[in-house]
């Protein structure tokens, strides 16, 4: 187990209250007001000058239209600790631990190419090749489950709740082009 | 639902190294991915002692942990984004097991509780849950929503046979439907033969090649004379063989008009039978079937699964008959006539069908992309024209046209590409046919310079050419065409095959007189049997008693109430009314002594006194308007221009809420039942209007066994006793005072309450 704890923390508490100033307000944190411990086991510490979480949350406040920023950290009973505004700014192994974090709550393969998509009866089969490997999925009614957020940016739920993501449809393949037509 | 799956050999094998068998394995499930976060395999097993998560990196497996069950304080699947994880807590610590796809994220919850009831002796016990996989059990394809029916394997055959017998009531009709439509096909195909003659016998003086002596004996007949010598050209067969053309045509009126009066008619009432019988499954199917079902697909089945079986009757089946016959028959005919020039002839059928397929292949995904358009479309301007008010109080016109430019022009590309892969395909397709047939024209020219055919035999050959070489455009389509039609109609089927609730057994208690002794003997249930929302529920309600339920949201009040409706059935302990158990009681009788009254009432479209006699649909005049005044709703009634037959509206959406409220009481009044179930009846209006429910409330559960839900605490101040529930347990049961004397949790919610509404009235 690698415990990177950087600094002498005070008592954990789990599951604590957020211990924000006044509940009712989001505490948005600086790049140094808050520090991650990585257990090493998938669990994830955070701590401020005057508290310690355990077991921490991670989630993106507006994962499609603002990616990359707005991070809020909660307890393992959703209470939020506070929003870290722009995550990139945290010092390096903060930033290491929160991005392992994001990766353990998100698991949206980015499709890199399709190989076929075929459509029966309100279901749209696809048999992707992703940044994570290769997926065979069905869709329902894409119009309910596929965003276009931006053009040419696909965001796909399948029948079991998975994500998958095509970033630039324009930049793959021309087949794999021609059959994400069927998505909508 | 298993949870132990099937295993490659390799891991039996290290683990017997570690001293496990793999009979002794309570787990044994595949996660599909992997432990760098990418696609792949691992195995979480358990024992009833041990647990272990294998990966299979290289090939080889490998034990990556090993945990001993007596160590683990806590075992729970969480629900991530896009995937699951499992976690345990060993020797106090938490940490992360592996992860997988929300594909198996239904089998690794069952497995945490599975090692969660191990890890508290049982006392968290686990429930294998009845629920069915949503794979389809042959090909292993996610099923599509709300069905069994895998559209990859609907089996064809099968489903006609069935869609067949449907069918046999009217077999008469069918039969001549056929007969028609074979005399339709002769017809068609007998004309060009019929012209090629009038060509060879009256406009031309050449003798045809090789004229069976059949032909030449018909037309000797029609021309009334010896035709052996067959030279010059024999204009008395003119005339008779225009008749005979003309006769086709109006041979081919009267079968089309037989045709019209039958075949839609037939298609019809089959769809209509069927819809029928849908509707009255549906009506017979148990509440728990509608619990994970969506109204919306559920109405996709009475009205687009029908409107598709129609179509297949009174389209795909027809054109399929007709092209496959015509198909067969002309081919024949064609492979008679001259085998060689049939073909040179049929060389562009493959082709077309190519082309077809090709341009159809790039058109259908871009049709479906212009229906989502539409769709998205059609969402912006019922958005905004809905909002309007919203609209222009925020000034945002601007905002709205831009929106609906944006989609628009969305549309309009892809319009634009479907008009544009029409326009290629249509002239190609007409290239690949008008070359066929030079092609055909050329070979048998060079035959009629030969004299080894005549000039009627070429024209009837193009004639039949040109009967089935436009079919291969859509002979690729149908097929796809019935599928999809054979899918849906799959769908309806599934839906009558299903369990209706059984309404009476053999065991089945009459009970037409309920006095209303209600008694919960430690009850236990759960929609999701491994997560139960009433746990040990025991009260014993005397007849004419009114029982307040109270607790916080997800208390298990409502649920209380379904049990009583026997909406549901409890797993454990039981429910007994006037001392027979719940599930043996005559369903009818049970359901025709309780009445309803909900938050949000629910009327259907009708008239008030529609609605008031829902239940008693035979009731008096005098009885709708006893129980309305009753109900204080007389008054408002008869305001209405209309009174008593004042038309509610789709979901009684013509009235307010109160008036809504006390037309459901007055329903209720007359339904008189013996038991009577409130829920939270005043929680969605004004005070003045609140106080005249109450009084008819108050009318209304006299005398009956009453079980009233309410958030606001006062609504219950008439209640005998209090029943307090939080997350499915039973706190407290007493009177209001008792209850306020012993300072528990309904203390608490009282005196929280009264603080609420000490700040209301501050506000004023």
């Amino acid at each position: 187990m690698t415990d990177t704890t950087k600094t002498e923390v005070p008592a954990l508490e789990s599951g604590a209250g957020p211990g924000a100033p006044e509940d009712w307000k989001i505490r948005y944190f600086e790049p140094d007001d808050i520090e991650f411990i990585d257990t090493g086991r998938g669990i994830i510490h955070a701590a401020t000058s005057d508290r310690c979480w355990l077991d921490v949350r991670f989630r993106w406040c507006f994962p499609q239209s603002r990616p990359g920023r707005y991070l809020s950290i909660s307890t393992p009973r959703d209470e939020e600790i506070g929003v870290i505004l722009d995550p990139a700014k945290l010092p390096k192994e903060a930033r290491r631990v929160c991005e392992l974090g994001i990766e353990l709550r998100y698991f949206v393969p980015k499709i890199t190419r399709i190989r076929s998509a075929q459509s029966k009866a309100g279901l749209v089969y696809l048999s992707v090749e992703t940044d994570r490997g290769e997926r065979e999925f069905a869709v329902n009614d894409p119009r309910e489950n596929v965003l276009q957020p931006q053009a040419g940016r696909y965001l796909i739920q399948d029948v079991h709740g998975n994500r998958y993501e095509i970033e630039n449809a324009a930049a793959l393949d021309r087949k794999s082009q021609l059959e994400a037509t069927i998505l909508g | 639902m298993s949870l132990v799956e099937k295993y490659p050999d390799g891991i039996a094998d290290i683990l017997r190294e570690r001293g496990v068998n793999g009979d002794e394995f309570v787990i044994a499930l595949e996660s599909d991915i992997g432990p760098d976060g990418q696609f792949g395999k691992q195995w979480l097993l358990a024992t009833q002692e041990r647990l272990f998560v294998v990966r299979q990196d290289n090939g080889t497996p490998e034990v990556a942990r090993e945990v001993a069950l007596g160590d683990l304080s806590r075992a729970a699947a969480e629900s991530m984004v896009g995937a699951g994880v499992l976690r345990i807590v060993s020797k106090g610590e938490p940490e992360e097991l592996l992860r997988y796809s929300n594909a198996r994220g239904r089998q690794f919850g069952q497995a945490a509780r599975k090692l969660q009831e191990i890890i508290t002796d049982g006392k968290e016990a686990f429930h294998d849950e009845e629920e069915e996989e949503r794979v389809c059990p042959s090909c292993s394809r996610p099923l599509p929503p709300d069905t069994k029916v895998c559209p990859q394997c609907v089996n064809r055959r099968k489903t006609l046979k069935r869609l067949f017998t449907y069918m046999i009531p009217y077999w008469k009709l069918f039969a001549l439907t056929i007969f028609m439509g074979g005399m339709s096909m002769l017809t068609e195909l007998a004309r060009p033969l019929v012209m090629g003659a009038l060509v060879d016998w009256v406009f031309t003086e050449s003798v045809p090649h090789d004229a069976s002596p059949a032909m030449v004996s018909l037309l000797a007949k029609l021309g009334g004379q010896n035709l052996d010598s067959g030279a010059g050209r024999h204009s008395e067969l003119f005339v008779p063989l225009l008749v005979i053309l003309f006769s086709f045509a109006v041979l081919g009126l009267v079968n089309g008009l037989i045709m019209s009066r039958i075949t839609p008619w037939l298609a019809q009432i089959l769809t209509r039978n069927i819809r029928q019988e849908l509707y009255e499954a549906f009506q017979r199917l148990g509440l728990k079937y509608f619990d994970k079902k969506n109204v919306g697909s559920l109405m996709t089945r009475v009205t687009q699964d029908t409107q598709s079986l129609n179509n297949l009757l009174s389209d795909a089946l027809p054109e399929a008959f007709w092209m496959i016959g015509t198909f067969v028959i002309i081919t024949g005919v064609l492979l008679a006539m001259d085998w060689q020039l049939a073909l040179i002839g049929l060389i562009p059928g493959p082709l077309v069908m190519a082309v077809a397929s090709w341009f159809f292949r790039r058109l259908m995904p871009n049709f479906r992309r212009m229906w989502s358009r539409w769709s998205r479309l059609g969402s912006v301007v019922n958005d905004s024209l809905s909002g309007i008010r919203v609209v222009k109080a925020f000034a945002q016109e601007g905002r709205e046209i831009s929106r609906f430019s944006d989609r628009n022009n969305e549309l309009f590309d892809t319009s634009v590409t479907i008009e544009r892969y029409f326009w290629v395909m249509m002239p190609t397709i007409g290239f690949i046919l008008g070359a066929g047939t030079l092609l055909v024209w050329y070979a048998g020219g060079i035959k009629i310079l030969e004299n080894r055919i005549s000039l009627g035999e070429l024209m009837a050959f193009t004639m039949y050419l040109g009967q089935i070489l436009p079919a291969f455009r859509w002979i690729g389509r149908l097929n796809q065409w019935i599928t999809r039609s054979l899918t849906a109609c799959e769908r309806i089927f599934e839906v009558l095959d299903t369990t209706p609730e059984v309404y009476e057994t053999d065991t089945t208690v009459s009970m037409p007189d309920i006095k209303g002794h209600v008694v919960f003997d430690g009850v236990t249930f759960g929609y999701d049997p491994n997560k139960p929302v009433l746990k040990d529920i025991s009260i014993d309600v005397k007849p004419g008693e009114m029982i307040g339920l109270v607790g916080p949201s997800g208390a298990g009040k409502s649920t209380t109430v379904a049990l009583i409706c026997r909406f549901y059935a409890a797993q454990q302990g039981s429910i007994r009314i006037d001392d027979v158990d719940i599930r043996d009681i005559s369903l009818h009788d049970l359901r025709r002594q309780i009445g309803i009254v909900l938050q949000e009432p629910f009327l259907f479209t009708g008239t008030i006194a529609e609605n008031i006699a829902y239940g008693k649909p035979d009731a008096t005049i005098e009885e709708i308007m006893d129980a309305a005044k009753a109900a204080n709703a007389h008054e408002f009634i008869v305001k209405f221009p209309d009174g008593y037959d004042t038309q509610v509206g789709e979901r009684g959406s013509r009235l307010s809420g109160g008036e809504r409220q006390r037309v459901s009481i007055a329903r209720g009044i007359l339904h008189n039942p013996r038991i009577l179930i409130l829920d939270e009846a005043t929680a969605s209006v004004d005070t003045e209007t609140e106080k005249k429910i109450q009084d008819a409330l108050a009318r209304l559960v006299k005398g009956r066994t009453t079980f009233a839900i309410a958030h606001r605490l006062s609504t219950l101040r008439n209640a005998d006793r209090l029943l307090v529930l939080e997350r499915g347990e039973q706190k407290e049961l007493g009177t209001h005072d008792e209850l306020l004397e012993a300072g528990g949790l309904y203390s608490r919610l009282v005196k929280m309450q009264s603080e609420i509404n000490q700040i209301k009235a501050v506000d004023g």
